[in-house]
């Protein structure tokens, strides 16, 4: 009779000690939720400066000059939208900031920033770091494209673009759109790419970099090399469109070729793929082979010209186009050698499919590649299409 | 003297003792006729006793009176109440009583009583006939196709509606009386075979647990037998439609009809059945199964988007495209409250709207509709008090709660529990609130029904008719835990064309 009341008196006892577990669980958890959201962290939209592009500048007596692009939601005049373009300074990034935000009533929202700009000044100066603290400390959108300004970034930021009110959402879109269409080096580079670049001792970081004339934005067929964290010079355009053969970029850009008889034809890539492959000669050169796979098409409407009475001969295109990425390609391959740096992603494939190999050489890496044999091989075909009578 | 001291008494000897006793029952009742009368003009004396109004004067006149007044020579001696039932009246439905109370209970619902002198049992005649609404179709479920007939105040014509739909005597109705003082009749049906023998005992049980003064329409009936009495949730469904209501009792439910309400109970209700309408199994699968399919999603708008933009716009303003986040932010500059007070301002505004011109004269209702619609939501966008996305997200949500009507109110509350819920919280104030939602939708019952049941738990077969409608002939069974021992409604081979490939050969 004792034994049972004892079990019982155990088990309401056991019972008892679950249910304040409970508790403390339902405790914790709530405690949890308070702790970790709540109204404090609200920011309402119409109390905050929204950020739609960020310029970074270095000054010459030795500070950071942060301009921002600003939705004005008031607008000027009273109803439509536009942007006011805001700049601080400070020896600091939080100096700067801190000057940025005496200059402006509201706290800033950070996360529809699409352009960070970087002036040509602070990029000689060195950008990686000041670039990887402010992708921490002020969160943004993966899809934030970072150019360089042949000047001042500020001044793009005041700069027009078109019609468009708001100059970084243009920049944003000149990017997306008008890059992909007319075939300039301004290949989509995410300010993530590019910090993964920065990060990456295999390969070279890449910029598309952006200029003001006449008080207007233009993209430029160029882009920017950055070493060690600085900049170091520009690809001309022919060099960046071989590192864009040989980067798997090209498809969807235009190409243009001109024939024997001067018609201009618009060509559109469809599809470009490389491929390297390596192998170790007897002599102890390395010998390289890069193989391209490239399909075009060329409309009727987009051919220049009357063709001088003739049929167009497509298999000259042809020829002409594997001339033409014949060129674009040992170009690079040329400012690769002579800058002593890999444009080409040629490091980076071997690091990934010949470990072992790249370890031998990881040291003298340039200095094997200057030793070594090319070989380029070009199988492209072009469809031509169009309503002719 | 009340009905309770009327129990168990039985009609008194003395024919002057009848009238007195009866006299005391309905005092001061001037709408109970006593009507005295010698048989058939001789000796005999009898009294009709009913209530002016309940009782059809065409039937009193022409098929009791008259008869009982003209028959002189059968009245030339005493005659017993067999013996008028079965030789002189010329009406139907005639019953036998000597208890008080049945006597009182048949007048109060329309009988008349005739008792004649030398005998202890009265006649219940049946004259109920009094002034009701033709059968039209019911404004709440209105269909495109289908039939247009709706219930109606009378229990009679309701039962009949029923009958009228299915022919079989497994089709029962169980009679009863609740409410001390109303009296009211309800009318317990279902099919027999189809419907667990359990569940009508426990829908029996809970009615007649049932013990209020008075029983006015079926919400009475409905907040006293349901099983999540706090929940927002109904767990009773309830249907105007006879088409509908025969389907339910097909599937296995139990009815509970309710004199003076044209709303019919059907138990046990599953949250699916909410999503679902009459015109799905009339039309086609394929839109039957987009509309069903939208309702959802609507339903999920009714009670999500205002949290939703709250909480975006006050909390993550990061998952809006960059051109959207700037309409916004122009749009919500100039107004001066935070975003979740104006969407609640807007929401309690128009619910008042919507009470004030369903509660006041339809001219009435129309002047508050365009007052409320177009004066002050116009006026209030052009003083900068709300934005216009808020109202656009308000309007849709308006919108989208009618889309599923019987839930229609529920939403509005949970729409409102869960703007508090972002506003405090963010998008994580939503997600605790579904969760929440879930769980509670998951712990209740309907008549031993999972109220989310085929969803949780997860019924195979059952989502056939859940999400989508299948065609009618893969709807081959019933849903299970409301009809368990009978599951298969149709026979094998009903995919068309009828006969399956036999036929076509």
């Amino acid at each position: 009779m004792k034994l049972d009341k004892d079990r019982t008196k155990n088990r309401r006892r056991g019972e008892k000690k679950v249910k304040i577990k409970k508790c403390i669980f339902l405790f914790c958890s709530l405690l949890c939720i308070f702790l970790f959201s709540g109204c404090w962290d609200k920011q309402e939209i119409k109390h905050s400066a929204i950020v739609l592009g960020t310029a970074y500048d270095w000054l010459e007596d030795g500070s950071y000059l942060l301009t921002v692009e600003v939705v004005d939601a008031m607008g000027e005049e009273g109803g439509n939208v536009s942007s006011a373009v805001i700049s601080g300074a400070g020896h600091s990034l939080t100096e700067a900031m801190t000057d940025l935000s005496r200059r402006m009533n509201r706290p800033f929202d950070w996360s529809h920033n699409n352009v960070m700009i970087i002036g040509r000044d602070l990029a000689e100066h060195g950008i990686a770091n000041f670039l990887n603290l402010l992708s921490k400390q002020y969160p943004m959108r993966p899809r934030v494209y970072v150019v360089m300004s042949e000047g001042r970034g500020e001044d793009i930021l005041k700069g027009k673009i078109g019609i468009e009110k708001m100059t970084s959402a243009g920049i944003a879109q000149m990017i997306q759109v008008q890059g992909k269409k007319s075939g300039h080096a301004s290949k989509i580079f995410l300010v993530a790419n590019f910090l993964e670049d920065c990060l990456n001792s295999s390969i070279v970081p890449v910029i598309p970099v952006m200029a003001v004339e006449e008080g207007q934005v233009l993209l430029r067929p160029y882009w920017a090399v950055i070493e060690d964290d600085a900049f170091y010079g520009f690809l001309t355009e022919e060099e960046t469109k071989g590192a864009f053969w040989l980067r798997n970029l090209y498809a969807g850009e235009a190409m243009n070729i001109e024939d024997d008889f001067g018609n201009l034809y618009g060509l559109e890539v469809q599809s470009s793929k490389s491929r390297w492959q390596w192998e170790h000669g007897v002599d102890g050169r390395l010998q390289i082979q890069v193989s391209f796979v490239v399909e075009s098409i060329v409309k009727e409407m987009n051919v220049i010209g009357n063709q001088n009475g003739q049929e167009m001969d497509v298999a000259r295109l042809e020829q002409k186009q594997q001339e033409q990425i014949l060129k674009e390609v040992q170009a690079v391959w040329r400012k690769n050698l002579h800058m002593e740096k890999d444009f080409t992603g040629l490091e980076q494939e071997i690091y990934r499919k010949d470990y072992p190999y790249w370890q031998q050489i990881q040291n003298t890496v340039q200095q094997v590649f200057a030793d070594a044999s090319l070989q380029i091989e070009i199988h492209n075909t072009i469809l031509y299409t169009g309503n002719k009578e | 003297m009340t009905i309770k001291e009327t129990q168990m008494k039985t009609v008194p000897e003395q024919f002057e003792q009848i009238e007195l006793e009866f006299r005391a029952i309905f005092a001061d009742s001037s709408d109970v006729v006593f009507r005295n009368f010698l048989l058939g003009g001789r000796k005999q004396r009898a009294l009709l006793l009913f209530i002016d109004g309940l009782a059809g004067k065409n039937i009193l006149n022409e098929n009791i009176m008259r008869p009982l007044l003209l028959a002189e020579e059968f009245f030339s001696a005493p005659k017993s109440v067999s013996e008028i039932a079965s030789s002189v009246l010329e009406t139907s439905d005639v019953k036998k009583t000597d208890q008080i109370k049945e006597i009182v209970a048949a007048v109060l619902g329309g009988d008349s009583t005739l008792l004649v002198e030398g005998s202890k049992e009265a006649l219940l005649i049946d004259t109920r006939e009094w002034e009701k609404r033709g059968v039209s179709e019911p404004g709440n479920e209105v269909v495109v196709r289908g039939p247009r007939e709706g219930f109606i105040e009378a229990l009679r014509i309701n039962t009949s509606l029923l009958r009228r739909k299915i022919h079989h005597p497994d089709l029962k109705m169980e009679y009863l009386k609740s409410g001390r003082y109303s009296q009211t009749d309800i009318c317990i049906a279902y099919v027999k075979g189809i419907a667990s023998e359990n569940l009508v005992k426990e829908v029996r049980r809970r009615v007649e647990h049932i013990n209020i003064d008075g029983i006015l329409e079926s919400g009475y009936v409905e907040q006293l037998i349901e099983d999540a009495p706090f929940s927002l949730f109904p767990t009773i469904g309830n249907s105007e439609k006879p088409d509908t209501v025969a389907a339910k009792l097909l599937e296995g439910r139990v009815a509970i009809l309710i004199d003076g309400t044209p709303i019919v109970l059907t138990v046990p209700l599953l949250m699916v059945e909410l999503f679902q309408s009459a015109e799905d199994y009339f039309s086609r699968p394929w839109f039957s199964s987009f509309v069903r399919f939208f309702r959802f999603i609507a339903f999920a708008i009714s009670i999500l988007l205002p949290a939703f933009y709250v909480a975006i716009s006050s909390f993550h303003q990061e998952v809006l495209p960059n051109s959207l986040m700037i309409t916004i932010a122009a749009a919500e500059e100039n107004t001066p409250f935070p975003v979740a007070v104006s969407v609640f301002m807007m929401l309690l505004i128009y619910e008042m709207l919507r009470e004030a011109g369903l509660r006041l004269p339809r001219a009435a209702g129309q002047a508050i509709s365009i007052v409320g619609g177009l004066v002050l939501g116009d006026a209030a966008i052009r003083a900068g008090l709300v934005s216009t996305p808020i109202v656009i997200v308000v309007a849709l949500t308006i919108i989208a709660s009618f889309v599923v009507s019987p839930l229609s109110d529920t939403a509005g509350l949970l729409r409102l529990l869960f703007i508090i819920a972002s506003a405090i919280f963010g998008s994580l104030g939503i997600t605790l609130g579904i969760l929440f939602l879930l769980l509670h939708l998951l712990s209740i019952e309907s008549f031993g029904a999972p109220y989310l049941f085929p969803i949780g738990p997860l019924g195979g077969r059952e989502m056939r008719d859940t999400f989508i409608r299948a065609p009618m002939w893969m709807l081959n069974k019933r849903p299970r835990y409301i009809s368990r021992y009978n599951e298969t409604r149709q026979g094998p081979h009903q995919k068309p064309p009828p006969g399956g490939k036999e036929s076509e050969n």
